[in-house]
């Protein structure tokens, strides 16, 4: 069923790539080809938990869990996107030198080798630490999967689950956030004022990310000089960095992008379980 | 893989923007973020690829630059151009003036008044390469570690020191010389070779030295007539960190 969701696929291989020009190319004629039905769009992501803590420090709760699923729900909804999961599936491993992995380090590699749960071709490995340096989370982009499918997922400062310490990142939108990268989205200042920027046509190019709560009424804050009177910054979309209770939207042009970067890179998720009522609408949607 | 090679050439002066033939601090900071991300992107293979290209024109700064980073750089005569990058590698001009022609140029700063814009340098080339880039808190939730280096500290450990983490800046205030760092095992082995701790965690952007530091300020270091402060964000008078980072001031 995954084939026809989309039309004709392109091989996988030929797409593995961070060059912007070409990955927009591609986005573009992938979506000429595709056939699929926004009203057909849904899907639920499995998502494992793999708590990496020092003793006590890190460990997170069940209800800190379902908040944070919770979270990834309320601002995925209007993308036909939801995520589930599996208590008894939870990892904890505890690991001093793993807690304070850092982004793109050997305790990373090492951590994620040893203890990935599932195939990520099929689900999110959701991973929890203490990185330090004041960073709050990082995934993989869908292109990096195929060639290195062991580093696949995100990893999140532990305290910025519902309920963490990490005030005012302790509300679960940077999840939101480092999953829309997991997804395809860039940020909406990738690239600052050159464009295609982050190759979404209505989140406006702004020079560099917002912090704290910009105020709606100083718009349009860093919005680049091209932008046209009237368009607004967007301080409020979960691909900037404003605080957790700042961050409140995806927009059309993100949503389409998630979806054409599923089914680029990401179609192993479109399994008949994964998409369950909306696999079985679209079987009976289609004739050929 | 098919993703991104980029070629970054630094072009010869770079090093000295700004300071009369030294060797620029903020040049040295630019230098260690690209040869982390290059050897980190060495160590996973999703597809993106960094090289980092000196132009060498025999220059003291130069020289200098070698003396902290020498195993890590592909040193070429200036002016090397593209020609010195990998075969199929994107080259990318980090400049003191917009070169013209085909070639990609990030213009940094200024030949005379030194570098700009390099705060976000490793945010930018992630975003250039395509690569995730990690997301850190806003800079005032974030803090370090403020020490006071031995007198005997010459400029080659602080370049080294600056060279090593992205994130570290000094400055020389009448003598005394105070380094910031978010590292905490670069503070530990500063600490071990004497390095005396002011704070364990001081948010940098509430860092000024003042004349007369408000009640509700935590001395740091007192200098002739000076106070280094931590403050509360409301405060105004004084210099803050970004006008103190790596100046010298008698
Ligand atoms: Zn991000």
């Amino acid at each position: 069923m995954t084939e026809a969701l989309y039309g004709r696929r392109c091989a996988t291989h030929e797409l593995s790539t961070g060059d912007l020009a070409r990955m927009s190319a591609l986005e573009d004629s992938f979506r000429a080809a595709s056939r699929m039905e926004s009203s057909l769009r849904a899907l639920c992501i499995k998502t494992h938990f793999i708590h990496v803590t020092d003793g006590a420090q890190g460990r997170i709760s069940q209800t800190q869990r379902e908040d944070q699923i919770a979270v990834l729900n309320a601002a995925y909804a209007p993308t036909g996107i939801s995520f589930a999961y599996d208590e008894d599936m939870v990892v904890e491993v505890d690991n001093p030198d793993f807690y304070r992995m850092g982004h793109g380090s050997l305790r990373e590699r090492n951590c994620k080798t040893l203890h990935q749960v599932d195939d990520p071709q099929k689900c999110l490995n959701f991973y929890t630490a203490a990185p330090g340096g004041g960073l709050l989370g990082w995934a993989t982009f869908p292109y990096m999967m195929e060639g290195d499918p062991a580093m696949d997922g995100v990893v999140m400062l532990d305290g910025t689950l519902p309920g963490g310490t990490a005030a005012p990142y302790n509300l679960g939108a940077t999840a939101v956030h480092e999953v829309g990268h997991w997804l395809g989205l860039y940020h909406t200042f990738q690239g600052g004022c050159v464009p295609p920027g982050d190759d979404v046509a209505d989140t406006p190019a702004h020079s560099g990310p917002n912090y704290g709560k910009p105020s709606d009424s100083d718009q349009p804050h860093n919005l680049c000089p091209t932008a046209p009177a009237g368009v607004l910054c967007p301080i409020h979309n979960y691909m900037n960095y404003v605080d957790d209770d700042w961050m409140n939207e995806f927009t059309e042009g993100q949503i389409e992008r998630i979806w054409a970067q599923i089914g680029m890179f990401r179609s192993g998720l479109l399994t008949a379980d994964n998409r369950g009522e909306a696999e079985a609408a679209f079987a009976s949607a289609v004739s050929w | 893989m098919t993703g991104v090679a980029l070629c970054l050439i630094l072009e010869a002066g770079f090093l000295a923007a700004g300071e009369g033939g030294h060797l620029n601090p903020e040049a040295v900071s630019v230098a260690g973020t690209v040869l982390r991300l290059a050897q980190e992107l060495h160590a996973n293979p999703a597809g993106a690829e960094l090289t980092l290209v000196l132009e060498e024109d025999g220059s003291d700064a130069a020289q200098a630059l070698r003396a902290v980073a020498d195993r890590d750089l592909i040193g070429v005569p200036a002016p090397a151009g593209a020609q010195a990058c990998p075969p199929g590698s994107r080259p990318l001009l980090l400049s003191l003036r917009l070169v013209a022609g085909d070639l990609r140029n990030w213009v940094m700063g200024d030949a005379r008044t030194g570098l700009e814009d390099v705060s976000d340098a490793d945010r930018k080339l992630r975003e250039e390469l395509g690569v995730p880039v990690p997301r850190r808190m806003a800079p005032d939730h974030i803090t370090g570690e403020l020490l006071r280096m031995p007198p005997s500290t010459s400029i080659d450990t602080l370049h080294r020191a600056v060279f090593e983490a992205d994130q570290t800046s000094w400055a020389n205030l009448a003598g005394a010389v105070v380094l910031y760092t978010e590292n905490s095992d670069q503070a530990d082995g500063l600490r071990a070779d004497g390095a005396q701790v002011l704070s364990r965690a001081v948010h940098l952007t509430r860092l000024r030295l003042l004349r007369d530091p408000p009640t509700d300020a935590v001395p740091l270091l007192t200098v002739p007539g000076m106070v280094l402060a931590e403050v509360p964000a409301t405060e105004t008078s004084g210099l803050n960190w970004r006008d103190l980072r790596f100046a010298t001031l008698r």
